[in-house]
Formats: C-alpha cells, structure tokens, sequence
C-alpha cells in the first residue's frame, strides 16, 4: 500500500496571535470548521476538576450577540451540526455546515472566542452545573463500570499530575464554581494567541481569509498564557483493587504508565495493543475467547497526551469465572510475547490496518479538520498525515521489544470490578 | 474591543443534488446499486439479503447465524479470514437486523477483488461449525447478562416488547435468553440454508471503482440466486398495552431512565413530512423544545431526544432520556406538558426552522462514501423507492405551516403512551401513574432480558 496523503492547504497568523489553517476542496459537500483552545484538565488546580469542561458547556450559552441557545439554533436552522469536546490537553468546538453557512459560523465563533463574558449569569452557570451533574451520572456514575477509568487515572499518577482526575470532574467540585472563576479561567486560557482554527472543506480560500479577518482580527488578549500543571513522573509498582458495583460480571482492567503522544515509543505501544487484542487472532482475544474460553471480551489501547500516556488492557469474565484466571493468561500471554517475539506477520497485518484505518478515517471532513488541528498542536505542524503513517512504517519488531520490555513489566495497576455480594 | 456585529450572517439554500445512483440488473435475484466516487482510493460495499424473522422463529437466530458466518467459510477458519482482512487492510462485517442481512465491506480499491471473493465465500460456503455454534451462543448469553446492568438496554428491550408485541420486532436482534438456551445448531444451519443462501441480493457500493469493472466482479463471484425471500407475515394480534408505567428497579442508580412512545406509520405514509417536522420541534435536535425545556431550562438531564424507529412493516416514535433520580416525577411531567403543547400547534417561526434544519442538512447526510452506502442501503432494506429523498425533498418544499398544525394533534394520539421507567425510586413514578390514570406495574431485570413477559 503506497498512498500518500497530499493536502493543499495554508497556514498563517493573524496579528493577535490566532492561527489559521485553511483547506479548500470543493468537492466536498460542505464546510468544517474546527477551532481547538489549548486548555483542557490538565490546566486545573486540586478541588476544582471539572472546570476546563463545564467551561466548554458555557460557551454555547451564548455571547454578547447570539442568544442563550442561539449557537446551536442558528447552526441547526443552517442544516450543520456541532458540538464541543474537552480532553485533557485540549478543548475543541466544530460544527460542519453547507458551504454557504461558512460566514454564520465564522462569526459565532467570533463573538463567543470575543465577548463571552457579558452574556453570562448566575443562572445559566447554576443550570449547566445541573447538566453537568447529570452527564457525569449519565455517562460514569449510572454506567456499568463507568468509574473504572477514573480509578486507574487517580492510581496510575499522583494528585499533583494533570492526567491524575478525569476530564468531566468530580460533583462536589463541579457543584462549587462561581462566575467570578469562569471569567478568570477565560481571560486566561480563551485568547486568540492560544487557539488555532481550521476551515476544510468548499469554499474559496480568498473570501474566507477576509471574512477571518473581518471578525477575529479585532478580537484582543492575553499573549501570557498559563501553561499546564506539569508531570510529576510518579514510579507505580503493583497494586491490586477490588470495587464491588452493581454488575453482573467481573471485569479485569490493567493499566501501566506509558508514553506520550508522539513520542518515540507511541507508535509501537499502538501496534502492540492491535496485535494484543485487535482481531480474532490477536494474541489475546484468541487464547481468552476462542481457546480457553472463558471471557466476554478483551480490548487494549495505548492512551496518550501532551505530558503523559497509559496502556490499558481490559477484559469482561463469563459468568462463573474467576478474574483471577484472566489476569494471570493475560500476564503470561505477555511473557511469551517477550519470550518468543513478535512474528513479522503480526507486526506488518497490524501496520497495514493501522495505516488503513487512518485512511478511512478522513473521509469525514470535521475529522480531516480535526486532524490538522490535532497536528499542530502537538506537532507544530498541521500537515503531519504521512508523517504519522511513516511513524508505524518504520517500525521493526527489536524497537516493539524494546517498548515492550520498557513499558509493560511488573509496575501496573490490576483494578478489578466485581459483582456486589 | 471596538468589533460591533448586530447582524446574523445569512444562510442561503440551494438545491441539492443528490449522488446519481447507477442501478444495474445482474441477472435473476442480483442487483447493483452504484455511485463512482475517485477521492480517495477505496470502496465500500453492503450485500443486502431481506430477512423477515418469520412468527415462531426462535428470536437471536438471524444474530447468531451472521456471527458464525465469518467464523469459518471455504477454506478458510476464522482466524485465516481476520488474517486475509489484516493483510489487505480491509474491514468486513457482517450482521442482521429484524428486517435485513447484510454483509459490509470497507477496502482499498487494490484489494476489492480478493475481498468480494472472500464474500462470497462467507454467503455461500460457511462452515457453520458446531463447536463455533456452541462458543458464540455462550458468549451471547454472557453478553445479553451484561448488557442487563444498562439502564438504556433495559428500557428499550421493554419498550420494543411492549410496542412491538406479539411481532417479529418485540425481541432484541440479540435474542431473549429463554430462546436462546433453546437454539441449536440445526436452527441456524435451516436458517442459513432457507433464508441466506441463493436468496436474492441487492448490493450498493460508492468507490473509485467503474460501474462495468464492478458488475463483472459482483456477478463473476456470485451467480444468480433464484430464491425470493419469505414475505413478512402479518401479526393475527396486535395488542399493546398503553395504560400501564412499567417500572423496572435497578438498585442504586443515580437516573431514571425513561422512554416514552406509541406506534406509528412508516416511511411509506401520506403525513411522513409532517411528522417529521412536528418531531424536529418536539424532540429532534439540541434546540427542540423538550431538550430546551428539561436540560437548558431545569437542568433534570444530559439530554432529550425523540425520533422514529422505522422498520419495513411496523415502526414506533419514542423519546428517551436519563433523568436525575429527583427530578423523575418533574421531567416525566414536562415531557407531557411539551406533548400537550404540540397539540395546540407550532409558530412560523419554529415551522421555518424545522423546516430549514431538515432541507439544508439533507447534504451533509451524503458526505461520505460509508454515509451514501448506508443511506441507499436504507432504501433497498425499508423496500423504498430509488427516487425516494428527491420526492420527500420535494414534498418538504411544499409543505406549509397549516398542513403541519392541521396534523399537530393527531401526531401523537392521546390515546395512549407505552412508558417504561428504570431506577431506584418508585414514589415519583407511582405518584405520577396516578395522576395520568396508568396503572403502574413492576418487571424484573431476569424476566426483561428472558422475554417472560405477558400483558
């Protein structure tokens, strides 16, 4: 397979420091813009997670020209949609609309990154905490194993790392932010010297760069931008815990300290989670769910930000199983894997569906622009597409042994969910 | 700053030209549905086989029939097909809903060949092992126990059985437990054997492939198939019961899951677009006026929805939402003031922008290849007209604001809901079953994912 992604696109800045990433391709139905914030929880303080996302909430409740509400009504009625996400590192606002709706959003994204702070109150603060609440129920406290991820982070690094609490916050946090910290947390982190916007997709590169200019070339703040807490590279050794929730089947989740994104072993912890758990013959989704027989499921992922990765595995039990058994197959499937190698057929079956799985992916425009934004952040460089393939192509099995041998040794955590008694 | 904005950019809309669809007729039992796209060099494929569940077939057959397809077929066992895929970069999938079988395919255009021979061997020569059978059955019903710690599972898998009763949809495409600790190889291998193989196939491909190039390849690998699927049969009763809150206790859940619905026409009846847009305003996107009343303005939810479950022969219009456990009794109240106010009618204002929303977002549906497949796809499973989007586009543009509140109150008929609530607390429930006159009634978790239950 020897595709090569060749992108036409532009990068500048505007005077105030906002980068600008336009790519025009007019056989695209439509317009995405994608405008990334370089904030995320990783900015947070103790006793106050939660705040980069709820923040996100209020930026659609509307700014000194739209409405509350009228974000999302004014992209709905233009036939687009959109949405927010908040991550660790970063937060992101995207909405994809037709190519004549590039202006509305332009300018919605204008006021909100401009004058968010005069349409704020306490109500709509007190409401989007409610939301918030309720999300956070909805999506980890009400959700079969839905705090599993949180457990891991909170035991994997110490309360000071900004990987150490979950994205979404915890409620007794989330109940306590004043208006006052919202308009600190903007002033600080919602300047256009600390974002970057893309426009992908069909519309004519000259009008757009006027119209950019036209609503965000007026817009001021802060250049000094307070950067994240920064890592504490805390050593684990083992530890085991066991939670008791309201589920029916045991579920084993592994978690070691991995690398960051991009950095140099990324790529092979990648590979390794693909060739661990990716298809049927995948090491251990075969000797766990053909051989033995004796789990539901079986996943992997290296997970990895700006400071700091993980690598998970994570299995569900049959009923009847001991979790016991899962840990100890999943431990020794690794210590033949250091034991006997890896298989050159292995590692270039998981190159090649890597590689056209990143092909696949952009045949979405908000994810094409997504990715340019994605690049630059943590590259510098919004045009990272081959790069980023070349970063698997030029794997060999030594560097996945030495990653292996690095990073998934004897220092995890083993957190296990079990049926209440 | 001195920026000073006080106008709306304006959205203007042009008409949409819709992908052209090339139809093709490859003999007896074979057609090919197909739209050449070069922008990057892959193609996508769905083999579409109808499948009606016929009435008495034990429900999760069509299910487990599709898992085991890939599980084994020609030469090849499961683990050589997942290392043919990996080879070639190729996505393969294959599963059944109530109403169709179909078999996806996602490959660089390079491979496309190798990879429709690999489908071809999964529909015609399986290998439908019975220690295969034997593994999958079991770890359907581990899943089926897993997924009976879901709030949202539970809800619906009551809401369908309820709805849907005594049809071929009331089961979960899964299955009920009862029926599958009663499956056996034999069902699926009759299954297979009467319902898949050399039954007619429709196939709707978008890729950097030639129509000609493509329809040599489709018909060089699967021949005609002479056998007609089995028709759906129609239900001798179809009873549902409306009066009655369904109350489902999960211990220790911090929501209630609600969902809350009725039967409805199809995709084929005269007021489609007039629900459409009656749906758009009620619950359709983030600005409809459940999701603004119950989430921007009490703050009981993450969010509300509500939408239609279409199937080829019966279909339902429901909303659902997760609600504080508090807040149960208000929302499940709310969400009858927001039904009741539909009633009375919608505005100028909300009619043009539902209207907007549904006409200008019709492109971006067809954005990509997977999205235009699957959209087709939709046509051929529903058994729609080819020109269907084109004349529902049509009909939008036709549409007035009296011909939508002359509909408002028959939309949602007050003749009852079927409502199904999970959570911990009963009090609110009870207190609002009675104020609406429902009966209020308690299931187990066991009998839901079993199917025991009787109305």
């Amino acid at each position: 397979m020897s595709f090569r992604f060749d992108f036409n696109y532009e990068k500048y800045t505007l005077a105030n420091g906002l980068e600008v990433i336009l790519y025009p391709d007019s056989q695209k139905p439509a317009v995405s813009v994608n405008i990334c914030y370089k904030v995320g929880s990783a900015n947070e303080i103790k006793g106050k997670t939660g705040f980069a996302h709820l923040f996100e909430h209020l930026m659609f409740q509307g700014s000194k020209n739209v409405p509350k509400g009228g974000h999302f009504r004014y992209i709905e009625d233009a036939g687009g949609n959109l949405n927010g996400g908040t991550g660790f590192d970063y937060t992101h606002y995207y909405q994809t609309v037709p190519p004549d709706s590039l202006e509305l959003v332009l300018w919605l994204e204008s006021d909100r990154m401009g004058q968010l702070l005069p349409a704020l109150d306490e109500e709509k603060l007190q409401n989007q905490i409610d939301v918030v609440i309720n999300e956070r129920a909805e999506r980890y406290d009400n959700a079969p194993y839905g705090t599993a991820f949180e457990t891991l982070l909170a035991n994997l690094h110490d309360e000071n790392h900004p990987y150490h609490s979950p994205v979404i916050g915890f409620s007794e946090d989330i109940r306590t932010f004043t208006l006052d910290e919202v308009k600190l947390f903007f002033e600080n982190y919602y300047s256009p010297a600390n974002a970057s916007i893309v426009v992908a997709g069909s519309f004519d590169p000259g009008s757009a760069r006027k119209l950019i200019e036209q609503y965000f070339g007026g817009i001021t703040g802060t250049k000094n931008i307070p950067g994240e807490n920064l890592i504490d590279r805390k050593k684990i050794s083992y530890k085991i815990i066991e939670k008791r929730e309201n589920v029916n089947l045991p579920r084993i989740h592994l978690a070691w300290r991995s690398d960051k994104i991009f950095g140099e072993d990324d790529a092979s912890l990648d590979v390794l989670s693909h060739l661990l758990t990716e298809t049927k013959s995948s090491r251990l989704k075969k000797r766990l769910i053909y051989d033995d027989q004796i789990s539901l499921d079986v996943s992997s992922a290296q997970f990895s930000g700006l400071q700091d990765g993980s690598f998970f595995i994570i299995s569900t039990a049959k009923q009847g199983v001991d979790p016991q058994s899962l840990h100890d197959i999943i431990l020794g499937e690794l210590s033949l894997l250091k034991k006997d190698g890896i298989r050159p057929d292995e590692l270039s079956k998981a190159i090649n569906n890597i590689k056209s799985g990143n092909i696949y992916s952009l045949m979405k425009l908000s994810s094409i622009a997504q990715q340019f934004n994605l690049y630059n952040y943590f590259l510098g460089n919004p045009d990272m597409f081959n790069f980023d393939i070349s970063r698997y192509e030029n794997l060999s099995i030594e560097s996945l042994m030495e990653t292996l041998d690095k990073f998934l040794n004897d220092c995890y955590i083993d957190l296990r969910i079990l049926p209440n008694e | 700053m001195n920026r000073i904005i006080d106008k709306i950019p304006a959205s203007v809309f042009h008409s949409t030209n819709l992908p052209v669809m090339n139809r093709l007729d490859l003999g007896e039992g074979l057609t090919l549905i197909h739209h050449e796209v070069n922008s990057l060099p892959i193609v996508n494929l769905n083999f579409i086989i109808p499948l009606p569940l016929i009435s008495g077939e034990k429900s999760g057959t069509a299910n487990i029939t599709s898992n085991l397809l890939n599980e084994g077929a020609g030469k090849l066992n499961a683990f050589e097909i997942d290392d043919l895929l990996e080879s070639m970069g190729t996505t393969l999938s294959v599963h059944a809903s109530a109403d169709n079988f179909y078999l996806s395919i996602l490959t660089l255009t390079e491979n496309l060949e190798k990879s429709i021979s690999l489908a071809r061997d999964i529909l015609m020569t399986p290998h439908l092992n019975e220690s295969d059978f034997l593994r999958e059955r079991e770890r359907i019903r581990n899943r089926v126990v897993r997924m009976s710690d879901d709030a949202s599972y539970l809800a619906e898998t009551l809401f369908q059985k309820i709805v849907f009763n005594n049809s071929v949809y009331e089961s979960p495409v899964t299955g009920f437990l009862n029926d599958l600790n009663k499956l056996t190889i034999d069902d699926v291998r009759d299954f297979y054997q009467n319902r898949i193989k050399n039954v007619a196939v429709s196939v709707v491909s978008v890729g950097n492939i030639k129509l000609t190039e493509l329809a040599k390849l489709i018909q060089h690998f699967l021949p005609d198939r002479r056998i007609s699927a089995p028709s759906f049969q129609k239900t001798d009763q179809f009873k549902i019961d409306n009066t009655t809150i369904y109350f489902i206790k999960r211990k220790d859940s911090k929501q209630s899951e609600i969902i809350l619905g009725q039967p409805t026409g199809g995709r084929k009846e005269k007021r489609l677009a007039e629900k459409i847009i009656l749906n758009s305003i009620l619950g359709g996107p983030f600005s409809s006026r459940l999701n603004q009343n119950l989430r921007e303005k009490h703050g009981y939810t993450y969010g509300i929805s509500s939408g239609f479950n279409f199937n080829k022969h019966l279909s339902a219009w429901q909303l659902s939402t997760g609600v504080d456990s508090e807040n149960t009794y208000n929302a499940l109240k709310q969400i009858l003031f927001e039904i009741e106010r539909l009633e009375k009618g919608i505005s100028d204002n909300e009619f043009q922008s539902a209207l907007d929303h549904t006409l200008m977002s019709i492109p971006l549906q067809f954005e990509t290849q997977t999205q235009i497949t699957n959209k087709y796809s939709n046509l051929i499973s529903n058994g729609l007209a080819h020109d269907y989007f084109e004349n529902f586009m049509r009909i939008l543009h036709e549409l007035s604001i009296e011909q939508v509140n002359e509909y408002a109150s028959e939309f949602i008929t007050k003749k009852g809901f079927v409502i199904v609530v999970v959570g911990e607390r009963i009090e609110p429930v009870e207190k609002i079953a009675a104020e609406m006159g429902y009966n209020l009634k308690d299931v187990k978790i066991e009998d839901v994912i079993s199917g025991n239950i009787t109305f």
